[in-house]
């Protein structure tokens, strides 16, 4: 009887815990996992890899730097026990521990900092430079390890002690002149210390409570370490995951339209940005935000600090909260409040908006944030149809020239890539594709004839990607567009989606990825293809470098494809292409133009100085001795550099007035939600410097073809 | 639609001869001998294809010439080079060959397929190449055999004397009327196709291509037009010309005056469907003076809209019928009036 009632017991909490997901399997199950993984890798993958004590290595190592990025968790002597699979992952035999061995010290070594992060908070801190901070440069990083468990509980009473402080100096609210002294500063000890042991050990919680199990969630980082170690866009998803990636392409629900994920230091960041809804609208939010925090419409705080992702979501779903403001940090540093309405998201609803700006010259503007498709359609007309419709409102009101801003785009499908260059270019090969082993194929414009043929920009920066990259590089070679901004993101590679099957080869069928998605198994996204230019060359890991380039602040190399050990390397296939390039644009006396204004600008050659420094403290050690002084000149320098910043990216010229099409203005006097939004946002399209050289650009562009 | 594109017809210069060295004549007789067979089926396959015979007899002919084209390779091939030398035999074998295959359509087997396809927007034009490369390939033949003919010829002391027979004469007429009708057939086919493509596109509400294909119809049409100038009446009969005329003048005013509307109409429905969410989503009690007057002036907007696009989309269905079918009696008409008849 005893055994049957704990049977029972078992399956009850299986089937509590498969609300959220599976029951935490046994580490052989894993192993198997972890086979098939390698296994649909090898078919598919365009760049298979051979298994070498070297590469177990590697992705150990990977691996011990995604469990603990900052060090904070394993001591030297932990990382000692993983040592045997450094040379063999051991996955084959009967045998197979890396999952149980992961498992069980990862556990060990958060529950031990659990105690060690309760312990330090007891006690009053002590601001007295005895420890000393050092932040690595980012190039080349690798988490420090301390040899002991006292060094590592020293190592935390530093981080706590500086989180501390920065607690107290960095709401801005509450300090902007930095102007508290000493004492005024120690009173606010006691509570931060305490918000921040209890951020500490959420943080950790998070971990150990994950809602998909720990041991889940755990093996998950593991397989990806694996797929990652292909190349870093082929990706492990486990059942949830998959439910997570399929829901995120259903765009029907009431919400403020996008999704959260939690990132490898505990932080909630924007996952995605859902098309048509409230925050695509804002045009504020973007994929990679970290959020600081969230106020419901009457002003009161939603808590945060120690929720998961779908918790926060829940909480946010939940029919009595219909407007909040977001508080996120930008990829620049910069912190912007955001306020949401939830609403119904339609897919079919047009969600690119287009814009005039009216100054010396008439001049359309678009901004498309990703190359969408109709997730419920997907052979409907996507993103590309969306923006030939703006373009063809904009003749309308007689345009001169077109700026189409591909900044932040992070991709998205590829034929809504090819069908979007089409609208410029008459016919022909716009770019080549190549599974592995096998001929290129041509990609061409399956439309004759242009939907727009007037002067053209494209907007692009570090963020620009993929499928945003394909259609750069295409007007380019074309001659079609003068392209503006920084070097792209480099990420010349496709992927699809395929279940851990592994008997699936796409090589050996004509595969449709969507069939495969109704499955019930775990999936890989796995890179089966390379593009590359019709000249044979590729953006990968380079990625395309514009006509004219701009100051940007994260021009560096370390934000990019190059950036990551595993991404597949540029190579040029020979294959003789017939298309016919447009006559070449004036890019020698474009170049120089905007040359000469951006060198006498003041908001480029902040951007410029700042850039460098910024790049400066990227590349070299920095020591901070956590002292009330030292953080606060520390914070202040930050604080500074944001403000310094906000001031350089707007600019205040006035050179040009924004408008909208004279289509939109008529659905704008009936929508009162679009307008207030609108206004916000023509006011944003004014001020951005980057918007504004731009149309200084195509403004001579029409001048000299004349 | 009329199915007939190109005809291609296999066409070579018919030697006589005079000779003084039997054996060398005979040789080149039994070469020359292989084409007036190929001729005759030849002109029996033209014959039907020019006055509108039924499918299956154009089909029953083409193979025909299909079966006397390879039994004349396989007896040419079997015959042993002359005095050692191949040279003769071998081109006319070449030549057989390519022009089985190009009647057959297999174009695969005489040029890289995949690169005609990488060159060309779509199928048709892949289609179009290949048959322009096919061409380019047998006139290039057809020439080698004549110089080998001369060649032989002198080599062996024979003096040849260029000729004709009935059944080449009409051929030869025959290839002059297809020469001019595949050239018309051309200048109607390209916006006949990209007119296809539009409607493909409003079907698919893709408006993108809608306003692609529209541009390249105009574009298509013009060019069209233009050459159309330039082309005389063949042999006094406008007629082909004028129909084809006819049929682009009207995708140029399509793609000028009516398929604009149509695109405008999606942007009005669009515009409306915004409008009337906005309006359907403010509490009726909330609604001001205002709103309901914008949202009447939408809905009267969107009617007048509805009205015009129906009309312009009958327009366009009814006259594109019309027209077309006038290009296809007068194509038809055109062959049969031209091609000689007889055998």
């Amino acid at each position: 009887m005893k055994a049957v009632f704990k049977y029972i017991i078992c399956c009850c909490s299986c089937l509590l815990a498969s609300y959220y997901n599976s029951c935490a399997q046994s580490s052989g199950t894993y192993c198997s996992e972890a086979q098939k993984l390698i296994s649909v890798l090898n078919k598919n993958h365009y760049s298979p890899l051979q298994f070498t004590s070297q590469t177990s290595n590697e992705i150990i190592e990977d691996l011990i730097e995604k469990l603990d990025p900052s060090g904070i968790y394993f001591t030297l002597r932990d990382i000692e026990k993983l040592k045997k699979f450094r040379t063999d992952l051991n996955l084959n035999s009967g045998s197979c521990e890396l999952f149980s061995v992961v498992f069980s010290l990862y556990r060990n070594s958060l529950v031990r900092a659990d105690s060690m992060v309760e312990r330090i908070g007891k006690k009053q801190f002590a601001f007295n430079g005895r420890d000393t901070l050092i932040f690595s440069p980012k190039k080349n990083y690798k988490p420090f390890h301390s040899g002991s468990e006292s060094d590592l509980e020293k190592r935390w009473l530093k981080w706590m002690k500086y989180q501390t402080l920065l607690s107290i100096f960095s709401d801005d609210e509450k300090n902007t002149d930095f102007e508290k002294n000493f004492s005024e500063l120690m009173a606010l000890e006691p509570e931060a210390r305490k918000n921040i042991t209890r951020k500490m050990k959420a943080g950790i919680n998070r971990i150990l409570h994950n809602p998909v199990g720990f041991e889940n969630h755990v093996a998950s980082v593991i397989l990806n370490c694996i797929a990652n170690r292909f190349d870093p866009h082929s990706v492990y998803f486990n059942e949830n995951d998959m439910k997570i990636f399929e829901s995120a392409l259903s765009t029907s629900d009431e919400s403020f339209g996008f999704y959260l994920e939690t990132d490898d230091h505990g932080a909630l960041k924007i996952a995605r940005i859902i098309p048509g809804g409230s925050a695509w609208k804002s045009n504020e939010l973007h994929k990679g935000d970290v959020l600081i925090s969230i106020k419901k419409r009457s002003g009161e705080e939603i808590e945060i600090d120690d929720l998961a992702e779908n918790e926060v979501e829940d909480i946010l779903s939940t029919n009595t909260i219909r407007e909040i403001e977001l508080t996120v940090r930008k990829a620049d540093e910069q912190v912007k409040h955001v306020t949401l309405v939830k609403e119904k998201i339609k897919s079919e609803e047009n969600v690119v908006k287009s814009y005039i700006l009216s100054g010396p010259k008439k001049i359309g503007y678009i901004s498309l944030p990703s190359f969408y498709t109709d997730s419920e359609n997907p052979n409907a007309p996507g993103c590309a149809n969306d923006v030939a419709k703006e373009i063809m409102k904009l003749q309308q009101d007689s345009i001169e020239g077109l700026i189409l801003d591909l900044r932040y785009n992070g991709g998205g499908s590829v034929r809504e890539a090819l069908d979007l260059a089409g609208i410029f270019i008459d016919e022909g090969p716009l770019f080549l594709q190549r599974l592995r082993d096998q001929k290129p194929t041509l990609l061409k414009d399956m439309n004759r004839g242009t939907a727009y043929s007037g002067p053209l920009a494209i907007m692009c920066n570090g963020y620009s990607a993929s499928a945003s990259e394909l259609v750069t590089e295409a007007l380019q070679d074309y001659n079609r567009a003068i392209i503006v901004g920084s070097t792209t993101y480099g990420k010349a590679t496709g992927q699809i989606v395929l279940p851990l099957d592994s008997n699936i080869n796409i090589y050996g069928f004509n595969a449709d990825p969507g069939a495969f998605l109704k499955k019930d198994s775990s999936f890989v996204k796995v890179t089966v293809e390379k593009f590359y230019r019709v000249n044979g060359g590729t953006h990968q890991f380079k990625g395309v470098i514009p006509d004219i380039i701009l100051p940007d602040l994260f021009f560096s190399e370390d934000f990019r494809e190059s950036s990551s050990p595993w991404a597949l390397k540029p190579d040029t296939i020979v294959k003789k292409v017939y298309y016919t390039p447009l006559k070449e644009l004036p890019k020698k006396q474009l170049k120089e133009k905007s040359g000469e204004r951006v060198a006498s600008s003041k908001n480029f050659s902040r951007i410029k100085t700042m850039s460098d420094s910024l790049q400066l403290s990227f590349d070299k050690e920095r020591r901070l001795p956590v002292t009330v002084a030292n953080v606060k000149k520390d914070e202040q320098s930050y604080y500074h550099f944001l403000k310094a910043l906000e001031l350089a990216i707007i600019g205040e010229s006035g050179y040009y007035t924004v408008k909208n099409n004279s289509h939109d203005n008529k659905v704008l006097i009936v929508d009162e939600y679009s307008r207030e939004l609108n206004n916000e946002l023509l006011e944003h399209l004014k001020n951005d410097i980057y918007i504004e050289e731009s149309y200084r650009i195509i403004t001579d562009l029409i001048n000299f073809e004349r | 639609m009329n199915p007939k594109l190109i005809l291609n017809i296999a066409f070579t210069v018919i030697f006589s001869v005079t000779s003084y060295a039997q054996s060398s004549v005979e040789y080149l007789e039994s070469i020359t001998k292989e084409f007036e067979t190929i001729a005759a089926d030849n002109w029996d396959y033209t014959r039907a294809v020019a006055h509108g015979k039924s499918a299956r007899k154009v089909e029953n002919r083409r193979r025909e010439v299909l079966k006397s084209t390879l039994e004349a390779k396989q007896r040419v091939s079997r015959m042993k080079p002359y005095s050692g030398d191949a040279s003769l035999r071998d081109s006319v074998v070449s030549y057989l060959n390519l022009s089985y295959n190009i009647l057959n359509h297999d174009y695969a087997k005489i040029m890289d397929m995949e690169e005609v396809a990488e060159q060309s927007y779509d199928l048709m034009e892949a289609y179009m190449l290949a048959q322009k490369i096919a061409n380019e390939k047998m006139n290039k033949a057809s020439l080698m055999i004549d110089d080998e003919q001369r060649k032989f010829a002198a080599k062996n002391n024979i003096k040849l004397i260029e000729g004709t027979t009935k059944t080449s004469e009409k051929l030869s007429k025959a290839a002059k009327v297809y020469d001019y009708y595949n050239g018309v057939y051309l200048i109607f086919f390209k916006p006949f196709k990209q007119d296809i493509y539009l409607v493909e596109a409003q079907n698919k509400n893709d408006m993108n291509a809608m306003k692609q294909n529209i541009e390249s119809l105009s574009k298509i049409s013009d060019e069209g037009l233009k050459r159309l100038d330039t082309l005389k009446a063949f042999g006094g009969d406008a007629s082909l010309k004028q129909s084809c005329s006819e049929v682009l003048k009207f995708y140029k005013t399509a793609s000028a005056n009516k398929y604009p509307k149509v695109l405008d109409f999606y942007l009005q429905k669009e515009k409306f469907e915004k409008i009337k969410a906005a309006f359907d989503a403010k509490p009726q009690n909330k609604r001001t003076q205002q709103d309901v007057d914008e949202f009447n002036k939408a809905v009267k907007e969107y009617n007048a809209a509805s009205n015009e696009y129906n009309a312009v989309n009958n327009e366009l269905n009814n006259t594109r019928a019309a027209l077309v079918d006038k290009w296809n009696k007068s194509a038809s008409g055109f062959t049969d009036k031209h091609v000689p008849k007889g055998k």
